[in-house]
């Protein structure tokens, strides 16, 4: 066998880091499977805008460190190539996540209603905030074991992150696909998102390690602060 | 639901406390002294056991006993390492116009009551409480009414029901109340050599001023107290 006999797009389509070649106006002639999980939260021009200015000068490619965060996903470097003026190819590389295992936390976790939780800690946020709340929640969520004073706490210190903002976007729902192991064992998630124009950043260390120690997963980002909530329901 | 309050944000406390009030979370209530405080979480949480501050063996026998607990005079709490709020309900009420970012990190909410002076529609509501309450317990069927000078909001609700009390009282007196009231402050007050001269200016600068602002006029004052227009200037610039 020979090289000219192996599958590159194969290679391409299932590589781990999302990739979109675009042609000269920015129309998409190409993205693999993870661009398009990327595509659900960033958008086209976005990127295309991105490729342009990390473009190398002459044909080639340039690859550059660059923080960008969508939503969950998070990545550390770029790299833009192209050989003709037809098309230019943008490679993103995932910051690598945090490992997804952890240890349960001390007995404190309770059979809770997140929702309510929720509601509790907006009423409480808008005794000292103008911020205009808009909620995407589903009410069906199941109940889950959390700590109940930790997870409250953690609500307050995030929803304080938006305290001087204009809006304030909050969304609980069922994450799909997608699972954490705690003490080895496999946990559906639920995914709350707070989002906005913008945030302080005043108690990002708080809020991560509190996460932490509430067995979530956090992602802290320049507009939003995000948690998946392992739903445990033993 | 509790209402002895026009104040938005008491009542959305009050709310949220409500909400709270079968979780297992720990929340602090601060503020200055005599704001309302204790009055509002022992409407919610009779329940609970309460404790003061001030003795960490009482507060940590309470929560060693129950999952409810209120701690008062949370100000007075030496060793905060020493108290575990876990799978417990703690209300702590703390006399205090800041806290401090470690104690903030020890709770799941935070809530700030304001002071009277940032609660105007609150000090009109509690002194008509307060004067309907004075009006009972003095026996005063009459309306009083509360010159807005008399009301002392310095100690939040202590001085305002304590002016309030007092005002109605002093509005409310007759000839017999007064005389026993001079009658008790003469007699604890009989020392010296100038007696008669000190203690009548009692009784006589109270008697011109509140003439003065009647009549607005000496001449018409020394007719209605029947002395010469002379001896009433001469005791208006002595008294006065």
């Amino acid at each position: 066998m020979n090289s000219s006999e192996i599958d590159y797009k194969f290679l391409l389509e299932v590589d781990n880091n999302p990739i979109v070649v675009f042609n000269h106006s920015g129309k998409i002639l190409y993205l693999n499977s993870n661009a398009e999980i990327l595509m659900s939260y960033a958008s086209v021009q976005d990127i295309f805008n991105i490729a342009l200015k990390h473009a190398p000068k002459e044909y080639g490619s340039k690859t550059t460190q660059i923080e960008l965060n969508y939503n969950q996903l998070n990545f550390y470097a770029i790299n833009v190539s192209y050989n003709c003026d037809e098309w230019i190819a943008v490679r993103l590389y995932y910051r690598p996540r945090e490992k997804r295992e952890k240890k349960s936390p001390k007995n404190s976790n309770i059979l809770t209603n997140i929702n309510k939780l929720l509601d509790i800690a907006i009423v409480q946020f808008k005794i000292e905030s103008n911020t205009d709340i808009r909620l995407f929640t589903d009410q069906d969520l199941p109940e889950t074991m959390i700590n109940q004073n930790g997870f409250l706490k953690l609500l307050r210190k995030s929803l304080s992150l938006f305290k001087s903002t204009a809006y304030l976007d909050i969304t609980l729902k069922l994450g799909i696909g997608e699972h954490i192991i705690i003490d080895g064992q496999r946990y559906s998630l639920i995914d709350l998102k707070f989002s906005s124009s913008g945030r302080h950043c005043t108690h990002d260390d708080y809020i991560k390690e509190l996460a932490n120690e509430l067995c979530l997963v956090s992602n802290l980002s320049e507009k939003s602060v995000y948690f998946e909530i392992p739903l445990i329901r033993y | 639901m509790y209402i002895i309050s026009q104040s938005e944000t008491i009542s959305r406390i009050y709310q949220s406390l409500e909400n709270t009030k079968d979780l297992l979370v720990s929340s602090l209530i601060y503020g200055e002294a005599h704001v309302g405080k204790k009055s509002m979480v022992s409407k919610l949480y009779k329940e609970s056991i309460w404790v003061s501050g001030e003795n960490l063996k009482d507060i940590q026998k309470a929560l060693n006993e129950s999952s409810y607990v209120v701690i008062t005079n949370f100000e007075k709490v030496t060793d905060l390492d020493f108290l575990d709020f876990e799978n417990s309900n703690i209300v702590a009420i703390c006399n205090s116009k800041t806290i401090s970012s470690r104690l903030e990190d020890k709770f799941a909410f935070i809530y700030h009551i304001p002071s009277l002076r940032e609660r105007e529609d609150d000090v009109k509501l509690f002194s008509k409480e307060y004067i309907e309450e004075a009006k009972k317990i003095y026996n005063i069927d009459k309306e009083v009414e509360i010159d807005s000078s008399d009301i002392d909001i310095s100690k939040n609700l202590k001085s305002l029901k304590s002016s309030i009390y007092k005002s109605v009282l002093l509005k409310n007196l007759d000839k017999s109340d007064i005389y026993k009231i001079l009658y008790n402050y003469f007699y604890n007050n009989y020392e010296g050599s100038n007696i008669y001269k000190e203690h009548l200016e009692i009784f006589e600068k109270a008697l011109l001023s509140a003439g003065l602002d009647i009549y607005k006029s000496q001449l018409k004052l020394s007719d209605v107290l029947g002395i010469n227009r002379n001896t009433l200037r001469k005791k208006i610039n002595e008294q006065l």
